[in-house]
């Protein structure tokens, strides 16, 4: 199954997961919710163990979406 | 408390420069930024010491090699999440696990995120890091890396601009 698809299963179950897991690290897989633990490390060893390189979706609920750091906008001049 | 320099030399000779020329470590952070060399790859072997949980995960990532490779990595505070080359993620078979549309000044775009492990050998360092995609590579950066926030919570960051040292310790 495709990230895409695991993604939207998150999105059907968003509401549920913010009532029920805020700031935890749930995991995907199959389409199906897997399970919620508090730290990303714990949430990948499991996920790892279980389906190896996936696909798999690995998220933590509530989190903001991603800001692209200014570094990546203004590159560094190389020393040469 | 493990300590790892991620500064420059108080001097030292601008690579393929010729004739040879100098540059102040305060220069050199000035123009590169905190830059450490840390290891990125997805190894499950190195998180779990029970042999039948590890021969279980090893099976399930195709009974492929485990990868890694040591690149520059800056330590961006500006940054919340860690970011990778997309690039080289996609060389070492990082699993992905999220695409997300991030924010910039340039407005929204979709990145991929993927899972690997980040080790940082001079701190004994090391867990799995949510990294996001980017072109850093094509965007000709000196770094293949970017050390986010989330990653450095639980570290001490000494940043000395005048002589251009940089300390980070766990």
């Amino acid at each position: 199954m495709p990230i895409q698809d695991e993604i939207q299963a998150y999105e059907r179950q968003r509401a549920e997961l913010e009532r029920n897991h805020m700031g935890k690290f749930v995991v995907f897989n199959g389409g199906q919710f897997v399970g919620a633990w508090d730290t990303l490390d714990a949430a990948a060893a499991e996920a790892v163990v279980r389906f190896g390189r996936g696909p798999y979706l690995i998220r933590q609920v509530g989190a903001p979406p991603p800001t692209l750091p200014a570094s990546v906008m203004f590159r560094t001049p190389v020393i040469a | 408390m493990a300590i790892a320099n991620a500064g420059f030399q108080p001097a030292s000779v601008i690579p393929g420069s010729n004739p040879p020329r100098l540059i102040t470590g305060r220069d050199a952070l000035t123009i590169q930024g905190p830059t450490l060399m840390v290891e990125i790859g997805f190894n499950p072997d190195i998180f779990d010491t029970d042999p039948t949980k590890v021969q279980q995960a090893l099976a399930l990532t195709a009974a492929q090699l485990p990868s890694q490779q040591l690149v520059a990595a800056l330590i961006d505070t500006c940054a919340y999440d860690s970011a990778v080359d997309d690039e080289l993620a996609q060389q070492l078979k990082l699993p992905l696990i999220d695409q997300q549309d991030g924010s910039g000044i340039g407005g929204t775009e979709k990145f991929n995120v993927y899972l690997g492990h980040i080790r940082i050998a001079a701190l004994g360092f090391v867990q799995y890091g949510r990294f996001m995609g980017v072109r850093l590579k094509a965007g000709k950066q000196p770094h293949q890396a970017l050390l986010g926030r989330s990653l450095l919570k639980d570290m001490i960051l000494f940043y000395d601009g005048r002589d251009g040292s940089v300390r980070i310790a766990v």
